[in-house]
């Protein structure tokens, strides 16, 4: 791949960094955005003087925002040293966490360290039914997590992954976020890649389900200025694609645990993308000049019907992993856009999981007591997926 | 302060048709009318405590008892007895005639809807001075100037008829404890005043011919709105308990960084980014927890020579409110 000009870059520039500090976790979320196959590298984690080194050429590169995301970067021993770094660089930092593994003096210590805000994954408002989409008890542990951030003034943002099992909650998981005192409430529906992609037919939800929550984090919206909501629908509800990372390679650098620079979380999926790695090149290498960022970037590559859409440059064709993996070429319009030759699938995907709630109260919180979905979940250390009800694999940070 | 309708600079060269010219001077009302003021709009959220509606009747009381004086004096202005015949009912509207008890009057019906003394309303005795300091500086604008001037200034009336509106329609729900029978004046003018306006407005855009009428329509508009403005934080300041002294600054999720790469400043909060522009960058940047409201609006002022002064003061305002109400300023 030749050089692209200049003036071609002008318009990108990476604000945010996400820093996969490690794929450990103790959680086992079935919808975790790891790949499903960590490689056979994935102990082979980024030293503390790598991370530092990367958050200074990120700043240099015009990155602003740092997410500290894993599996759970708490599962780090030197993350107040990652944390500091990321402050030393001038990094606005966000330690995006599933909150299950620290004291309060461990997080008053990542403060002082110039830790700027923390996002706490919470799986549902329903204590059991959290702890049972987690794989693992952790929903006390999480509710400890959000009143230290309070107890410490660190700006909290709630973090609820929606899906099947938990939309119907919508009313509780507002009052939750208002009790915890967020300052602000992410309620993004699960999106099927990686592991959501295995349960999708347990995930997905009914149209009805979505239009419930959708109006009421509305209206939450408008009842509480001071907390920012946000309610982002699953993309297979949406006729129109979404401009997936605002672009490919657009405005977002992703770095794994190992230190492979990719463009999104799910880039790896991809065939025969060579992914460069932290460890051999500078980051600004890598995004000015590697293959992989600049592969899709503008709209040479696209093929119809994006070619000549109109949205060709709103959209950017959509997500190009949803497009692999559910039409065999990344270069394919996204599925979810009804322009593609391959929506019926994502059409089919939906009818199913209407059809199922035709069959099943939802409703008055019923997704809870009907009996559990087959579910994959994620494991560690990683040696293929589990069902629902086996024995939960023990996180080691050691 | 941000993308505004042209200033009066700008205006020079081209005369306005007379649709340009009132779509001009309705933008001042949407960018600049005192509906957009934070005691304004936590009035019709419901936020007011009783205390703060009855500050803000009894001030507003003075402010009713000067309205015949300055009709007064704007009559005094008009050789054309047609213009006369128009204008001598708003004084009767406010000071009443026959069996008509007048505006005066039925504003003295709210106070004692909202709790008040209907004496001690008359007798001005929860009046401050910065409320009678800017109502006594609009008898002083007719005192001085023309009659086309002080006609331009009553065309705030246009923008009354969405807060006169929004007030009969937020209060019952919102202060329940408001005795029903006080809401004739707010009643009251939304008959009398559509007719007046709409003579203001025609006499205006017929006068209005030349640029340098054009320009002053738009600078009595906007005095008047600097006017009322400075009026409802006389009041906020008297009767909203800690707003006088407030020193905002940025909450701790927020931070101020200037991008070398952007030449610009940014404020960073958790998972986004905002770039301020040449405008709101100053304002955020006074922001600092050691400056009033006032004091960062005097000290904004003369680094915007070219902005009407009460465009900074109105626009710095807006701004702080609304990234307070986000919850970014504190």
């Amino acid at each position: 791949m030749t050089e692209k000009p200049t003036n071609q870059l002008k318009n990108y520039r990476p604000y945010n960094l996400v820093a996969e500090l490690t794929y450990k976790c103790p959680l086992q979320c079935p919808y975790c955005s790891n790949p499903t196959n960590y490689g056979e590298t994935f102990r082979d984690e980024l030293s503390t003087e790598d991370w530092a080194r990367v958050f200074r050429e990120a700043a240099a590169l015009g990155v602003m925002q740092v997410g500290l995301t894993g599996g759970e970067p708490g599962a780090r021993r030197d993350l107040p040293q990652i944390t500091k770094a990321a402050a030393d660089a001038g990094l606005f930092s966000m330690l995006v966490t599933a909150g299950t593994v620290f004291t309060k003096d461990k997080l008053a210590n990542l403060r002082d360290q110039g830790l700027d805000s923390a996002q706490l994954s919470v799986q549902d408002s329903d204590p059991k039914n959290s702890d049972f989409i987690a794989g693992v008890p952790s929903f006390d542990k999480k509710m400890a997590f959000a009143s230290w951030c309070h107890e410490l003034d660190l700006p909290l943002t709630l973090n609820v992954v929606l899906h099947r099992l938990n939309l119907d909650h919508i009313d509780d998981i507002l009052a939750m976020a208002k009790e915890i005192g967020a300052h602000r409430l992410e309620m993004a529906n699960t999106q099927y890649y990686a592991w959501a992609l295995e349960n999708r037919e347990a995930l997905l939800p009914s149209a009805e389900q979505l239009e419930r929550a959708r109006a009421a984090a509305k209206q939450a919206k408008a009842d509480n200025p001071k907390m920012e909501v946000l309610f982002i629908i699953p993309d297979y509800y949406s006729d129109l694609p979404k401009p997936c990372m605002g672009g490919w390679g657009s405005q977002v650098i992703l770095i794994s645990p190992t230190g492979k620079v990719l463009p999104c979380h799910a880039a790896e999926v991809i065939p025969g993308m060579v992914f460069d790695n932290v460890r051999d090149k500078s980051l600004s290498d890598i995004w000015r000049h590697s293959e992989s960022f600049n592969r899709f970037r503008g709209t040479d590559w696209m093929v119809e019907p994006c070619r000549s859409c109109d949205r060709r440059e709103i959209d950017y064709g959509g997500c190009r992993c949803q497009a692999l993996m559910l039409t065999g070429d990344a270069a394919n319009a996204d599925p979810t856009c009804h322009l593609s030759s391959h929506h019926g699938i994502i059409v089919e995907a939906r009818d199913a999981a209407n059809s199922v709630a035709a069959n099943s109260d939802t409703a008055n919180g019923g997704a809870a007591t009907r009996p559990p979905p087959e579910m994959i979940y994620r494991t560690w250390p990683p040696r293929g997926p589990r069902k629902a009800g086996t024995e939960p694999a023990g996180v080691s940070a050691t | 302060m941000t993308e505004k309708a042209p200033t009066a600079e700008t205006m020079d060269g081209d005369v306005m048709s007379p649709a340009e010219l009132e779509a001009s001077i309705r933008q001042i009302g949407t960018d600049y009318y005192h509906d957009k003021h934070p005691f304004h709009r936590r009035m019709y959220r419901g936020d007011l405590s009783k205390e703060e509606i009855q500050g803000w009747v009894a001030n507003r009381f003075y402010y009713q008892t000067r309205i015949p004086i300055k009709d007064g004096l704007i009559l005094s202005k008009a050789d054309d007895k047609e213009v006369r015949r128009e204008w001598i009912h708003r004084i009767t509207d406010h000071d009443g005639h026959d069996k008509d008890r007048g505006g005066i009057e039925l504003w003295l019906d709210l106070a004692e809807a909202v709790g008040l003394h209907r004496g001690e309303t008359a007798g001005l005795k929860l009046l401050t001075p910065d409320a009678k300091a800017a109502i006594d500086s609009y008898v002083d604008f007719v005192t001085i100037h023309p009659l086309f001037d002080c006609v331009a200034a009553s065309l705030t009336e246009l923008f009354a008829q969405d807060i006169h509106k929004g007030r009969l329609d937020s209060w019952p729900e919102h202060y329940p404890w408001v005795d029903q029978q006080g809401y004739a004046y707010f009643k009251n003018r939304l008959k009398q005043a559509p007719p007046d306006v709409k003579w203001g407005l025609e006499f205006v855009l017929d006068h209005a011919t030349t640029t340098d009428l054009q320009r002053r329509t738009r600078e009595a508009v906007l005095y008047k709105c600097g006017l009322l403005w400075d009026l409802a934080t006389a009041i906020e300041e008297g009767f909203s308990p800690g707003r006088r002294d407030w020193k905002p600054k940025l909450a701790r999720k927020a931070k101020l960084r200037f991008d070398e790469i952007d030449k610009a400043w940014f404020l960073l909060l958790p998972e986004r980014g905002l770039k301020l522009n040449e405008s709101a960058a100053p304002v955020i940047k006074l922001c600092d927890g050691e400056h009033t409201r006032r004091e960062i609006i005097d000290t904004l002022i003369p680094d915007f020579p070219a902005a009407n002064p009460r465009e900074v003061k109105i626009s710095a305002m807006i701004f702080i409110d609304q990234f307070e109400e986000q919850g970014i300023l504190e």
